[in-house]
């Protein structure tokens, strides 16, 4: 019987098939031969007989392999093998863009004039979180009232540990370090 | 040799739909059926009415229509049995056989006459 698991071990290996249908060609083609070998016994054979018969009557593992492999499909296959990945990958990469968003790059969409022309109204930026000094003139993105609003550096104030941003049309405000999201860089506007 | 493998090939699928369009059968079966009723000509290489089996499995042509478990081995015997498109391949197949035996037939037969 070891002798028949090699011959299938080998055909299987060639084939290469998603797990599903490597059983059941496996199981079937172990049926088949599970009958040569009994057909053979009864008519007197012995073992490495029928093994040889075997053998020659089903052919060349490795010829096999590749028959069946083309026989069910192999852009199937490799379909079949890589859909059952899919799920794992989407989880991941959404994960990824979750941890990234939090730790590191934020999009967000300025609706206001506050600090044209260097990021105009409907556009976007990219905060860096990463970032924690920051020069006169940065745009950043910072907490206010649980608003996410954007501002330019106008001054640091290293006493209060915090900085002094200015907004078109208002005063000048104090945020904290802590209040700030990161440096915004410009990406792209809406309103071309 | 060859030629004898690459005619036999050409046939089989004829063979297995004509042998399944009678009752379903599992690959075991078909094999000593085909074998059988041959005479032996086709007998050789029993492993490769599986990569055949499979194809005509994805062209629709075949379906497992049952399984049945064998109670000593556990092991699961898979029938097949022909589908529509099955059936309507067949009837085309034996149509251009029909043609070709009368062609090659009438070609050999008046070469001979001709030696």
């Amino acid at each position: 019987m070891l002798i028949v698991e090699r011959y299938l071990d080998r055909i299987m290996e060639i084939a290469d098939l998603t797990r599903k249908d490597e059983k059941r060609v496996r199981e079937e083609l172990e049926v088949h031969m599970q009958e040569m070998l009994n057909a053979g016994e009864k008519s007197g054979l012995t073992e490495s007989e029928v093994m040889t018969m075997v053998e020659k009557e089903f052919g060349n593992p490795e010829e096999l392999g590749k028959m069946i492999a083309r026989a069910r499909g192999k852009f199937r296959t490799y379909l079949k093998k890589q859909a059952r990945k899919l799920p794992i990958c989407i989880v991941a990469a959404v994960a990824l863009a979750f941890a990234i968003r939090a730790a590191a790059f934020e999009p967000f969409r300025v609706t206001t004039d506050a600090v044209s022309p260097i990021v105009p109204k409907s556009s976007r930026v990219l905060v860096n979180k990463l970032t924690s000094s920051f020069k006169v003139n940065d745009v950043i993105v910072f907490h206010q009232e649980k608003q996410a609003m954007v501002g330019i550096v106008k001054e640091i104030d290293e006493d209060r540990g915090g900085v002094m941003v200015g907004r078109k049309n208002q005063e000048d405000t104090f945020v904290r370090k802590d209040k700030i999201v990161g440096k915004a860089f410009f990406l792209y506007s809406f309103s071309l | 040799m060859k030629s004898r493998t690459q005619y036999r090939k050409g046939c089989a699928r004829t063979l297995v739909l004509k042998l399944l369009s009678e009752r379903p059968m599992y690959g075991y079966e078909i094999a000593i059926t085909l074998a059988q009723r041959s005479e032996n000509v086709f007998s050789l290489e029993q492993g490769t009415l599986y990569p055949l089996l499979y194809s005509l499995e994805r062209k629709e042509m075949i379906h497992i229509s049952k399984k049945i478990k064998d109670k000593k081995t556990s092991r699961t015997r898979l029938y097949y049995s022909l589908t529509k498109k099955g059936k309507e391949t067949l009837e085309q197949d034996l149509a251009t056989w029909a043609d070709i035996e009368k062609g090659m037939s009438l070609i050999l037969r008046a070469s001979y006459v001709n030696c």
